[in-house]
Order: structure tokens, then sequence, then C-alpha cells
């Protein structure tokens, strides 16, 4: 039988793989699709990826790399949209920001997710 | 749950995993009496810890589920007030859900139903807000399903079960699906459909072998150990009790270690070794009493005295039924035996029990014994 302690390495393996095939993606979902400065966004990057870390440990997480992935995709356009909410008066310059905005997160998170599986191609095991 | 609802992240050292590991251990040797002064040097609110923490009451609910049920609920007060940032994103809303939830989970381990109801109504409240809601949602429905398979209400068990068992499936929760599958065999138990009951658990216990899913395998194990017993197949059950106590022991799983050292007692009556299941029963019930599981207590209290009868010893058996009737009342178990449970009380006191009545009761509780 698996131990507790297998187990964990096989999920701290798949976490860390993830998070290493969608970072550059991510930093670009929230420079760019939300026009999140650089600086933040790089602090956001960490907080999302220990927040990402966690959420595998608990009850109720799917074990399948597409279906962990796509929490984490979600989580960065929340957060991308939950920076503009925060800038009351505000609005973005930006024509794509705008276009994420009105769109909302759910959307980009599917746009977002189809781009990481087109570049990680057949290597996304489900 | 809306992007306008993530708070944005606050600052501030987090344990490491490791450390959080020792650190939660630390905090669940601490009092609770003591925790809420020692907060800050406990790091209380560190959502690291927090996740060991609700890992280790989840255990501990099927070791000591009183104690389990205590620490839950101390750690949901002390998250929801004075009100504190938790973490980052959806954390707090997630612990606080998910604290809401063993604590439910526990309350319904110790038949406590009323108040398991509204930890899962509170439980919710958080669950909707936070990450993957529809997964803890799922994971709350389970727990009002195995409650009502507790209440008897076996045709909306065998309803729902199966339905929930797809959802889980579609969800990418394998376990929780076959836990769901589960709670069906055992609502279909009560039909009478032994073969395919036997067929069902048999199922489930290779899927959870297979799946490494222990604690799953020692329940279909320690379930299957029923069913051989009902049909009388006592060589099947034995081998399936000891498997099953094995797994059980492994995981220090007493609250259904219990349970099958009450079914031990159940096969003995069946062959009618009445000494050695009184012995049996007598063993469960010292068990059950250790981890505060009163309502099984007094359920186990009813089994002897109708064994008592049966040895025509009345007087130990009022006795038994005399020491079960205030644990009924103060837990308000078995709301729908409340006949029973008086025409129970009438015989007492003309000394003379009604045994269709300690019968129909013990019908009533059978629920807490599977």
């Amino acid at each position: 039988m698996a131990t507790e302690m297998e187990q964990g390495f096989s999920r701290e393996r798949r976490v860390r793989s993830i998070i290493s095939r969608a970072s550059e993606l991510i930093e670009s979902t929230l420079t760019q699709d939300y026009g999140v400065p650089r600086e933040e966004a790089g602090r956001l990057e960490e907080e999302l990826f220990t927040w990402f870390d966690r959420l595998s440990r608990r009850p109720g997480v799917p074990e399948s790399r597409k279906m962990l992935q796509s929490h984490l995709i979600s989580m960065t356009c929340k957060v991308g949209h939950v920076y503009w909410s925060g800038r009351v008066g505000e609005s973005p310059a930006d024509e794509r920001v705008r276009r994420a905005l009105a769109l909302g997160p759910e959307i980009i998170a599917i746009e977002v997710e189809k781009q990481l599986d087109a570049t990680n191609g057949s290597d996304v095991n489900p | 749950m809306t992007a306008s609802l993530i708070p944005f992240p606050g600052k501030g050292y987090t344990l490491s995993p490791e450390e959080a590991k020792i650190a939660a251990e630390s905090v669940l040797a601490t009092s609770i009496e003591q925790r809420r002064e020692r907060s800050a040097e406990l790091n209380l609110e560190d959502p690291e810890q927090l996740l060991w923490i609700c890992t280790s009451l989840w255990r501990l609910g099927e070791i000591e589920p009183a104690k389990a049920h205590r620490e839950a609920e101390f750690f949901y007060g002390f998250l929801e007030s004075p009100k504190r940032q938790i973490g980052i994103f959806d954390e707090k809303d997630y612990y606080l859900g998910e604290f809401a939830l063993i604590a439910g989970g526990c309350s319904r381990i110790l038949s406590k139903r009323v108040q398991a109801k509204e930890w899962f109504d509170v439980a919710e409240t958080h669950f909707v807000l936070a990450h993957n809601a529809s997964a803890h949602v799922a994971r709350l429905a389970y727990q009002r399903l195995a409650l009502k398979l507790e209440e008897r209400e076996f045709e909306s068990v065998l309803h729902l079960a199966p339905r929930w068992a797809d959802c889980f499936a579609r969800l990418d929760l394998p376990e929780d699906a076959l836990k769901c599958r589960f709670l069906e065999a055992a609502a279909l138990k009560e039909t009478g459909r032994l073969e395919e009951v036997k067929r069902s658990f048999q199922e489930i216990k290779l899927e959870a072998g297979k799946r490494r899913f222990d604690r799953l395998m020692g329940m279909a194990s320690e379930s299957l150990f029923q069913v051989h017993a009902f049909l009388g197949e006592v060589s099947e059950a034995v081998t399936e009790a000891r498997e099953a106590a094995v797994i059980l022991r492994r995981l220090d799983n007493r609250v259904n270690l219990a349970k099958l050292q009450l079914g031990v007692g159940y096969l003995l009556r069946s062959q009618g070794n009445l000494a050695e299941s009184v012995e049996a029963f007598r063993g469960a019930q010292q068990q059950f009493a250790e981890i505060e599981m009163h309502a099984d207590v007094a359920a186990t209290h009813l089994v002897l005295a109708d064994i008592l009868l049966d040895a025509a010893q009345p007087a130990q058996a009022e006795w038994e039924i005399r020491a079960a009737l205030p644990i009924i009342d103060e837990l308000k178990l078995v709301p729908e035996g409340i006949a029973a449970v008086s025409l129970l009380r009438d015989s007492l006191r003309r000394r003379e029990i009604d045994r269709h009545a300690l019968r129909s009761l013990n019908g009533y509780f059978e629920e807490l014994g599977s």
C-alpha cells in the first residue's frame, strides 16, 4: 500500500510540474490580460503558487493534473479581475484589459487554459 | 464564487509545511482553555497550520469523535470571531466551512442529529464563498445523505446516492463517489436483498483496495461481515471480521472497531451463544463509552435487555432499559420511535417489559450499528 509519504511526494511533484508549466502563462495573463504592473504581478504570482500548493492538499480537490491545473488558472483570472475591482473609479486604458474585465474571469480562464493545453500539447496527461 | 469576493492577500510569515505539521500537533496538545490566550505564540491564524489541523481532526473524528467535535468547534469559533484576516484568497471561507463540516460530521457520528444539521447549514454558508465550491457542496451532500441513512430514510438514500456518486465521479473525486455507493449498499441492506447487497459491498471493497482507500476498505469489510452473519455464513463472516479488524486497528479507527465488536455480539447471539454474546456486547458498549458515543451505549443497553429477557433475567433486563432511557431522552434519539419509548416506559412502571416495544426500539437503533 502506498504510504502517506509516497502520496505526498507524488502530489508535490504534480503541483511543481503544473506550476513550472503554467508559470509563464500566468505572468502574461496578469500583466497583459489584466494589466497588473510587473512587480505587483510577481508578488501575486508567488501568492498564487503558495495558495495552489495548499489547495492541492485540501479534501475535495481532484488529483488529475488537468483538473488541478484548472484551479490555478481560474484563481489567477479571479485575482486579475479583483485587482481592478479594488481600484474604485479607475478604468483601464488598455483594450485587452477592458475586454478581460468585460468578459469576466470565468471566460478568460477558459481561454488561458486552452492556450496552456496548446502549449503543452500531448504532454498534459489527464 | 465571483471575483469580487476574493480579498487581497495579507502579508506576514507563514510556517513551512514541515514546521506547520509539528506545530499543529503541539497546538492540539494544548488545552482549549489555554489556546485563545496563547493564540499568537501558537500561530493559530497560520493557514498552513490550519490545514494540518483539519487533516488531523478528520482522522481524530474516527478515533475520538467527541474530542474532534470540541476541537472543530473551537477552531470555528476562533476563526469566526473576532473577524480575522486568515491566509490568502478564499482560505478563510474554506477553513470556516471545513471546521463546520468536521463539527457536523462528528455530531452525526455521535448521533447528535439536530446539531449535525445546524453545522452542515453553517458549513454551506462558507463553502459557497470558497473556491471549488461545487466539490465542497457535494461533500456536504454526502454528510447529509449519511445522516438520512441514520434517520432510516432509506428510500431517499437509494434515490440520491447514485446521483451523488455520479456527481463525484464527474468531479474526479473517486473516493467520495465510492463512499456514496457504500451508503447506497447500506440502505439496500434494509430492503432484505442481501445477496445483491453482498455483491455491492464486495465490489466496493475490491475497488477501495485497488485505489488504496484503506478506510473505506475496512468499512466495506466490516459491512460484509454483517451481511455474511445475517445470511448465516459464519466462516465467511469470521474471515471478514478478522480482515476488517486488521485494517481498522492499523487506522486506529475506534468508531468502526466498536461497531465491529457489536457485530460480533449479534453473530454470537444468532448462533445461540447468549453468554458469549453478552460479553461481546458489553465489550462494544465499553468501547462506545470510552469514545463518548452515548447513543450507541444506549442502543447496546436495549440489545442486552432483549438478550437478558431471553435468558430469563428480567430484573437485569429492566436495569439495562432504565440505563438507556435517560440517554434516549437527553439526546432526543429516535423521535420516530417516541411511541415505542413511551410503551416501554409504561411497561417498566408495571414491572412487565413490553417486548414488542423493546424490539421496535432496537429496530430504530439498528442504523447506529451499521
